[in-house]
């Protein structure tokens, strides 16, 4: 069975909000607009309610927003959900940021082309108001002297205003709709109202939280309604009779949720969808989600075949309807996100699988169905989050397996044995670990738990620039930007060069933190957030907004291009020290000109002879790890304004690229502009040529435990994963879960790949065919082979 | 007689790991050079002399000339910009390996000790765990280095590795009573049933072949392989007699491997002639028809992919 027409047609017809690398053309459509309805609205009210509490004025401008904004629906939609005034609109956040976008629209045409001239002087306009107060540049008056210093943002320098993960309690409110928080919320507000033996302030603090939280969170429970109201409107003109009996069943699901609790499937996920857009998108720009899709929905699935009020087939068509939805968020992002972030993507994670709080398994008949929905919609959001344990049925192996084949890069398998115990190091009980789900930057949350799983805003700690740092006294282009570390001409030892390497880590991440804490009070003091405060646990009952604790300390920094730093110091290692093929001085002035000219000898050196981390060497990946530690021990030198230590986060999307193309040649024979490895513990791109047993090899010696996240990305060739190999396919996940690999994205590789790797082949050295007796490097074969390959390879999908 | 397992040397040209082809589950395929066969499809041709060669791969040079100066011979010279090989001006120094930054120039073939390949391959020990796997010594032919063959598959049995034997079958009994004690699974190779037909393709006569797998039947378990090769032994008499060759000695599968000619490419950077020409393609339909022949044997007659 394949997906449904008409989602196929709104899959296509969905305005991908990416501004620049995209990654599906097919469905990319021109004409974003920025859309300055949430912020016109949003003004409007802070500009009536100076004075007062800030979570009070939060409540009402989104209030406000979700009362008057524009809704819409598209032809043939069953879900319904809108964040913008128009499908091809992107919001704004002015009391966010306000000084790149004006950049931006002045300076780009691509941003300039979103905006008509009326547009552009609202939206000055808009600015002007808000000036004194957005957040983001009002970092500078506190970050002090020497430390401001960035790197094309990515060093630190570029904090971001958005990334914030927490998950709302989904089962709670689903089961009592948001007019039952509301109740809670009121029993609460009498209890605060009348209990005069707390402190004054705290009490007074606590009265004006949860009335900020009923505002919000009546408005929410009211936005359904409008949507029942807009559909009975767009019923009118509607003459299929098969359109309008569906059209009135999306009314009575719009009249019911998120106001009453779901009494079935389709308004269990009309339900969820509206939460996410409000959460992620109205609200303020948050990636994430982190629902546990299947946990969550199944009771609802298998409710309603019993009770014949669904067959799967329409069960289906709803969960396609809900990818469809997910796809369209997005939002303006900055230029340099444009690159890295993949555009204006609002990315939201949907986790499978994994465990109650018993660590019994919880797969149900919604696991298959998502997967199988993944598998054929081909949409580029939700990801998908599959845990696995060792009661993971084999079905579900298997499913994983089907899913990957499609090529759509889906699912990333995640390893209880790793996470739970994590989390539980982190200080979460046992029964709440186990309840684990995945966000969007691919790290473990607890649902419905306040976990502030928040990027460091900083920016990110880009390791192999921290070797050049610490190769040129903390010098990048010529400024002091690092720590003072002594000058190459007095490195006698391998362990002169980690002394200086491991300053500069230790003030970068000392930096991170620094930058990052002062984002994290500005947070606190002008963005609380009543609506998501009222749906997570534990904010209600204390009367406190979500920003003045948490609950886990998941504060993270960016991570990235471990392994071009440890290829970079295992070539000084072995080159330099041990074979004294060159001295220090050549291979900085290598790596200075860009390994150019007679430079070029020293990247060849580096090709041919130093090791290279992902081949099971040693020599290379005890450096690996010990980079890995080193960033550990800094991350829990520093904590955040709760008290708790940073951890290290190593996903990156695609940061690596972007980040790659504005930095300059490294220590590992990358040239500048190329891009820094993927994920946080991959091989750099095409240097693990030994196969994929020997890369897990490699990885496991970096133990997740001792350092933190890992994202391993692993390439496969389609026909590893044709049926007659599930069983070998099964094992080998099941290996990987054995040998504590945190995370593995499987990517069956696609035509495009293919040509790519055709044209490009230093990229592509680990890319294996397989067939009985023989073995080859794809990009060794002569080019009539690669093109039947590539041809088969089209086929495949 | 025992030989200690430092001292036995052997010469390889690939581990690979990771094979799902050669045996069951995830296995690790350790390539020895050195065949008795000339078979005229081979993929591996790099596999038949038991030397170690120079490889030159044309499309990695990028023209630097390196390797040209370094030569004491005058073997290489630059053509359009590409190295150019002269394999009889050749003696085999070397120098021109190291010479070559590009990954161009490199040598087929490593000279091993059997201590050392059992400590490599069994480090992929937690894959073959869980899928059943192990690992395959194929070649080439395995058994024209019987002790050294002996000697890893000995290795990797006591430490408790699962083990398989692919082979020509071309070998003196004496090579396969030798090893037999530590191997679990023996792919054979049937090239062809008829004497004649098997002298014409692979310049040996099948009569030690089938001898020896008629005495390996019994004593250990067998998967018969025979590359389907069009027009030579596709028709269904041949794969009929195969089949039952198979059933006879007790074979629990009995594959075929269609022709394939991604071992092509080989054949120029080892400055041999190309067979490939002579060969038509695989047709789906044969193989269609054949998977129909057999459709009652489904399970034990098995037909990979092309």
């Amino acid at each position: 069975m394949s997906c449904t027409a008409r989602n196929k047609v709104l899959r296509d017809e969905t305005c991908i909000k990416s501004l620049g690398r995209v990654a599906d053309k097919r469905t990319v459509r021109e004409g974003l607009t920025i859309c300055l309805e949430r912020a016109r609205i949003m003004t409007d009210v802070f500009r009536k309610t100076e004075g007062e509490p800030m979570c009070i004025r939060r409540a009402k401008a989104l209030a406000a927003v979700l009362d008057t904004m524009t809704l819409f629906t598209r032809p043939g939609e069953l879900i319904v959900g809108c964040y913008a005034s128009s499908d091809k609109g992107l919001p704004t956040y002015p009391e966010l940021y306000w000084r790149w976008l004006e950049k931006a629209v002045t300076k780009l045409p691509d941003y300039a082309a979103m905006l008509d001239e009326e547009g552009r002087k609202e939206l000055f306009e808009i600015h002007e108001y808000w000036k004194p107060f957005s957040i983001h540049g009002r970092e500078r008056d506190y970050i002090p002297p020497g430390r401001a210093w960035r790197i094309g943002d990515f060093i630190t320098g570029g904090w971001m205003w958005q990334w914030e993960i927490s998950t709302p309690n989904y089962e709670k409110i689903l089961s009592v709709g948001l007019d039952g928080i509301v109740s809670e919320i009121d029993r609460i507000l009498e209890r605060f109202l009348s209990d005069v033996s707390l402190p004054t302030e705290r009490r007074m603090r606590a009265l004006d939280e949860l009335r900020a939280m009923k505002i919000a969170t009546e408005a929410a429970a009211r936005w359904g309604r409008r949507y029942a109201s807009m559909l009975q409107e767009h019923k009118k003109s509607v003459t299929d009779p098969e359109r309008v009996r569906e059209l009135e069943r999306m009314i009575e699901v719009c009249r019911q949720v998120p106001a009453g609790p779901a009494r079935n499937l389709h308004e269990a996920l009309q339900f969820f969808i509206f939460i996410t857009f409000i959460v992620n998108y109205i609200d303020q720009p948050q990636v994430g989600n982190g629902i546990r899709f299947d946990k969550v929905m199944g009771p609802f699935l298998e409710k309603d075949l019993q009770d014949g009020a669904l067959d799967r087939a329409r069960a289906k068509e709803l969960v396609e309807a809900v990818w469809v939805k997910m796809q369209e968020g997005g939002y303006v992002q900055p230029p340099q996100w444009v690159n890295n972030g993949g555009g204006g993507l609002g990315f939201q994670t949907i986790t499978l699988g994994g465990t109650d709080e018993l660590g019994n398994d919880i797969t149900n008949e919604m696991t298959y169905l998502a997967l199988e929905v993944t598998g054929e919609l081909q949409t580029i959001a939700p990801q998908i989050a599959v845990r696995i344990h060792d009661g993971t049925p084999a079905g579900l192996y298997r499913a994983i397996l089907k899913c990957a084949r499609t090529g759509c890069a889906q699912p990333a398998v995640f390893n209880d044995k790793v996470n739970v115990p994590r989390l539980v190091e982190l200080g979460c009980p046992l029964e709440e670990a186990r309840l684990y789900s995945i966000n969007n930057c691919m790290q473990p949350v607890i649902p419905g738990k306040n976990c502030h799983y928040r990027a460091g805003h900083s920016g990110g700690l880009v390791l192999p620039m921290c070797l050049n740092l610490a190769l040129d006294e903390g010098r990048f282009n010529g400024k002091v930007v690092g720590a003072p570390t002594p000058p190459v001409s007095s490195m006698r030892s391998f362990e002169d060069v980690w002394r200086a390497f491991s300053a500069q880590v230790e003030f970068a991440a000392e930096t991170l933190g620094i930058i990052s804490n002062i984002a994290d009070v500005l947070m606190k003091e002008y963005i609380p957030r009543p609506f998501l405060s009222a749906v997570l646990d534990g904010n209600i009952e204390h009367g406190r907004d979500m920003r003045d604790w948490e609950y886990l300390g998941l504060r993270h920094h960016l991570v990235f291009g471990c392994n071009n730093a440890a290829d970079g110091l295992a070539a000084i290692k072995k080159l330099v020290f041990e074979e004294g093929k060159l001295t220090l001085e050549e291979f900085v002035e290598a790596v200075r000109n860009n390994y150019e000219g007679k430079h070029e000898r020293v990247r060849l050196m580096i090709e041919r002879d130093a090791p290279k981390f992902g081949n099971d060497d040693d020599y290379v990946d005890l450096i690996s790890r010990d980079i890995m530690r080193l960033v550990r021990a800094q991350c829990d030198r520093w904590t955040d304004i709760y008290g708790k230590p940073y951890i290290l986060d190593g996903t990156t999307a695609s940061a690596p690229i972007g980040a790659g193309m504005i930095l300059p040649a490294t220590f590992d024979g990358r040239k500048a502009g190329e891009p820094f490895h993927d994920g946080s513990i991959s091989p750099v791109q095409g240097r693990d040529t030994s196969g994929p047993t020997a890369t897990i090899r490699s990885v496991a010696k970096v133990k997740p435990l001792e350092t933190g996240n890992f994202l391993l990305n692993q390439k496969f060739m389609p026909a590893f994963f044709d049926p007659e190999h599930y069983d070998v396919m099964e094992g080998y996940l099941k290996t990987l879960k054995d040998l504590g690999i945190h995370h593995v994205q499987f990517n069956c590789v696609d035509a495009r790949t293919l040509i790519d790797a055709r044209e490009n082949p230093e990229k592509y050295r680990d890319l294996i065919v397989r067939v009985a007796g023989y073995s080859a490097y794809f990009i060794d074969l002569d080019r009539a082979m690669q093109d039947e390959i590539i041809r088969r390879t089209e086929q495949a999908f | 007689m025992d030989m200690n397992p430092r001292e036995a040397k052997g010469t390889i040209f690939n581990i690979q790991h990771f094979s799902i082809h050669d045996g069951p589950g995830i296995r690790t395929t350790v390539f020895l050079k050195g065949c008795p066969l000339r078979c005229a499809w081979c993929s591996n041709p790099e596999s038949i002399s038991s030397a170690v060669q120079i490889r030159v791969t044309p499309h990695r040079c990028e023209g630097c000339g390196r390797c040209v100066a370094a030569c004491p011979r005058g073997a290489l010279s630059l053509v359009g910009g590409r190295v150019r090989f002269d394999r009889r001006g050749c003696d085999d120094c070397l120098v021109c390996v190291d010479a070559c930054v590009n990954g161009c120039i490199s040598t087929v073939g490593t000279v091993i000790d059997a201590q050392s390949l059992v400590e490599r391959l069994v480090k992929d020990r937690p894959f073959y765990e869980h899928t059943g796997g192990g690992v395959t010594v194929s070649g080439g032919e395995p058994l024209s280095q019987p002790a050294f063959t002996r000697c890893v598959l000995e290795g990797l049995h006591r430490l408790g590795i699962e083990t398989a034997l692919d082979t020509s079958g071309c070998s003196p009994w004496e090579a396969f009573e030798e090893v037999l004690p530590h191997v679990d699974l023996v792919l054979f190779d049937i090239k062809h049933p008829d004497p004649a037909r098997h002298v014409e393709a692979t310049h040996a006569d099948n009569a030690l072949i089938l001898e020896n797998l008629r005495r390996l039947a019994g004593q250990v378990a067998i998967w018969t392989r025979t590359p389907l090769v069009p027009g030579y032994n596709d028709g269904p008499e041949v794969t009929d007699e195969i089949v039952s060759m198979a059933r006879e000695v007790g074979a629990k599968r009995c594959w075929f491997l269609p022709l394939h000619r991604w071992g092509e490419h080989k054949y120029e950077c080892l400055g041999m002639p190309n067979p490939y020409p002579a060969f038509e393609d695989v047709s789906p339909e044969m193989l269609e028809a054949l998977r129909r022949r057999y459709l009652h044997m489904d399970g034990f007659v098995l037909i990979e992919k092309s």
